[in-house]
């Protein structure tokens, strides 16, 4: 059962240990740098091949809650760490909440859109930016369709999921779900059967 | 001679005999042209056009709305390639009920073409795997889900058992069913390591509202009782070039899909980021569905 799961390793760690095994080490280095630049290259160039990308509209507020200038453009940005008396569904929680707060992302003068930490705006319906300050590597996957999930055409178009489609960014990990019921168990069936 | 009944007489009789019989049978309506439909690889694209177009007013007949049947071919340059994220997979059985929904999949007598298991976190024995958990919520801590479904072999071990020819591998790699050449004989279900033929019992019904209208020959169309199916990758959509319904309802994002012949197409990219298994490899299968972990 041991050979259950067979890995299909990538060519390099394949090759390191030979090439470090060897006497002539400079040349080993040598070749195990022309590797890395190989494969380094190799993604960068199957990375740049797609970039233009659709997104799936992110689910609408509420019309009470947008659009969010319409109180705000009333109220003074308050970037003071506090309790809110307004917005008590939203909980920041492990998400880096002792360097962060809410106007690290909301944009303190155009509460409709977010901030990005090189002072663009973006919208709601760009969020995934946000997410990719910090989270470069799972962009790149969500970016290639590796990580998060595409929707329409497999060879055509498609739309992507934003991050906040699966994440809350105020509590980002993945919230458990109810499963679908399991299949009928075979015994049941039989027992069906024989009345 | 006096031999009450000549055998001349009697040839007579047996053939008038027979004779009534075929016209009763025409009378009747009997179907003689689907009593001699070919298999589907042996026919002429105009034979295609023909049974399809027959099968789509049987259909929709039966079902009381509109039932379209495609035969649409195989792409040039497309092998079909199917990942499964271990990590991303959440076990919440939306992919199960997604397929049979879209694939006309028997509901009273239930079948369903993707097994999910549950596996403790330390676990790689499949013996050990859990098929009916039911907790009120998933991902339950220590535990990994993995859902089975048909490999799609590149070596099918279903298409060499099979005595009628009923099985084969299609150009882009999905391997097919003719359900009007199956003889229901099952040796491919005793072949397949994955368990992934389904045998229908009973004729399988669907509710009439639950019916979806857009079939393919060799995909989703209405089984009879005594015909093996399994999954085809949503034949009838990803030959129009959409994706599988399992990988549009997965909440988690873990199923991707696409062509392996494409360096751009989100299975390369997997394949290319991660390291990939298959499973039962060492039984030499060459399964196109791939595992891995993409986090930790
Ligand atoms: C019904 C009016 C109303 C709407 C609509 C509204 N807010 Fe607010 N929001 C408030 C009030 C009032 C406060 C201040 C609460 C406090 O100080 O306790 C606040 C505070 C905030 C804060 C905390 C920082 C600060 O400046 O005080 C953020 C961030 C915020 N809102 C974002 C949003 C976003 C994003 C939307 C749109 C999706 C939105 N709000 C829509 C009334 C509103
Ligand atoms: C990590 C960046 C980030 C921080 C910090 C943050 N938000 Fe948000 N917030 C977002 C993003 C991204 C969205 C858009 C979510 C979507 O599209 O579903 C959002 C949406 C909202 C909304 C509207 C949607 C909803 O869930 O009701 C409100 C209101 C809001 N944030 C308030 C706040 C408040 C108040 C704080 C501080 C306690 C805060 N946010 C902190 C990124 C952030
Ligand atoms: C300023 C940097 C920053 C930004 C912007 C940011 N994150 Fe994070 N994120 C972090 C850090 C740091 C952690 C680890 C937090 C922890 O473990 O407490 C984290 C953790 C996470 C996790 C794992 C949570 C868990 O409990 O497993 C997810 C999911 C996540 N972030 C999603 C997002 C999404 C979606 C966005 C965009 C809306 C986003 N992040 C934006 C810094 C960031
Ligand atoms: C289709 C849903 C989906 C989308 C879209 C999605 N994720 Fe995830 N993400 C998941 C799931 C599922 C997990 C695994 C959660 C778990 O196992 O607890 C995850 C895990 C993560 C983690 C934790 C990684 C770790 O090592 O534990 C981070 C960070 C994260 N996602 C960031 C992002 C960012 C950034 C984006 C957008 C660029 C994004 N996700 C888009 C579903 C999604």
């Amino acid at each position: 059962m041991e050979s259950f799961f067979l890995f299909k390793r990538g060519i390099l760690p394949r090759l390191l240990p030979h090439f470090l095994g060897n006497g002539n080490l400079r040349l080993s280095s040598l070749v195990v740098v022309l590797f890395c630049l190989i494969q380094l290259f190799g993604t960068i160039r199957s990375y740049s091949s797609e970039t233009e990308f659709f997104v799936v509209p992110p689910v609408a507020f509420s019309s009470d809650y947008f659009p969010c200038s319409e109180c705000h453009k009333d109220l003074e940005a308050n970037p003071e760490k506090r309790n809110l008396h307004q917005h008590t569904e939203i909980v920041y929680k492990d998400h880096a909440e002792d360097e962060r707060w809410c106007l690290d992302c909301h944009d303190p003068a155009d509460r409709d859109k977010l901030l990005l930490t090189t002072g663009e705006k973006v919208g709601f319906d760009a969020s995934h930016k946000i997410c990719w300050q910090c989270h470069g590597s799972l962009h790149n996957d969500w970016q290639h369709g590796i990580h998060g999930k595409r929707i329409g055409n497999w060879d055509g178009r498609k739309q992507y999921y934003l991050c906040a489609a699966c994440h809350n960014p105020h509590t980002p990990a993945f919230r458990p779900i109810t499963p679908e019921p399991p299949p009928v168990a075979p015994e049941k069936t039989l027992k069906r059967r024989d009345k | 001679m006096n031999q009450p009944f000549s055998r001349r007489k009697f040839l007579k009789l047996t053939g008038a005999g027979l004779g009534s019989s075929f016209l009763g049978g025409c009378g009747n309506g009997f179907d003689w042209e689907s009593f001699f439909q070919k298999n589907f690889q042996e026919m002429t694209s105009a034979e295609k056009n023909r049974v399809v177009q027959r099968l789509e007013k049987k259909y929709s007949g039966h079902y009381g709305m509109p039932v379209s049947v495609s035969a649409t071919p195989a792409r040039e340059n497309t092998v079909f390639g199917y990942g499964l994220d271990l990590s991303l997979c959440v076990g919440c059985r939306r992919c199960v009920y997604a397929c049979v929904k879209e694939n006309n999949i028997s509901r009273d007598v239930q079948i369903h073409y993707i097994r999910v298991v549950k596996m403790a976190e330390s676990e790689r024995n499949l013996e050990k795997a859990d098929h009916y958990y039911s907790p009120a919520k998933v991902p339950e801590h220590g535990s990994y889900y993995m859902p089975i479904q048909c490999q799609q072999c590149d070596n099918p071990p279903c298409v060499k058992v099979c005595p009628v020819k009923a099985l084969w591998q299609e150009s882009d790699g999905i391997v097919a069913i003719d359900y009007d050449w199956c003889i229901g004989c099952r040796d491919c279900m005793a072949a397949c390591p994955y368990r992934a033929m389904k045998f229908n019992w009973r004729t399988p019904h669907i509710p009439k509202n639950e019916i979806n209208g857009e079939t393919h020959f060799l995909g989703n169309r209405p089984r009879v009782r005594g015909v093996v199916e399994k999954c085809h990758l949503c034949i009838q959509r990803v030959r129009e070039g959409r994706y599988p319904a399992c990988v549009e309802i997965c909440p988690a994002g873990a199923r991707k899909f696409g062509n392996l012949l494409d360096p751009a197409s989100e299975i390369r990219m997997a394949l290319n980021h991660f390291r990939t298994f298959k499973l039962k490899e060492e039984l030499n299968t060459q399964p196109k569905f791939f595992y891995f972990f993409s986090l930790g």
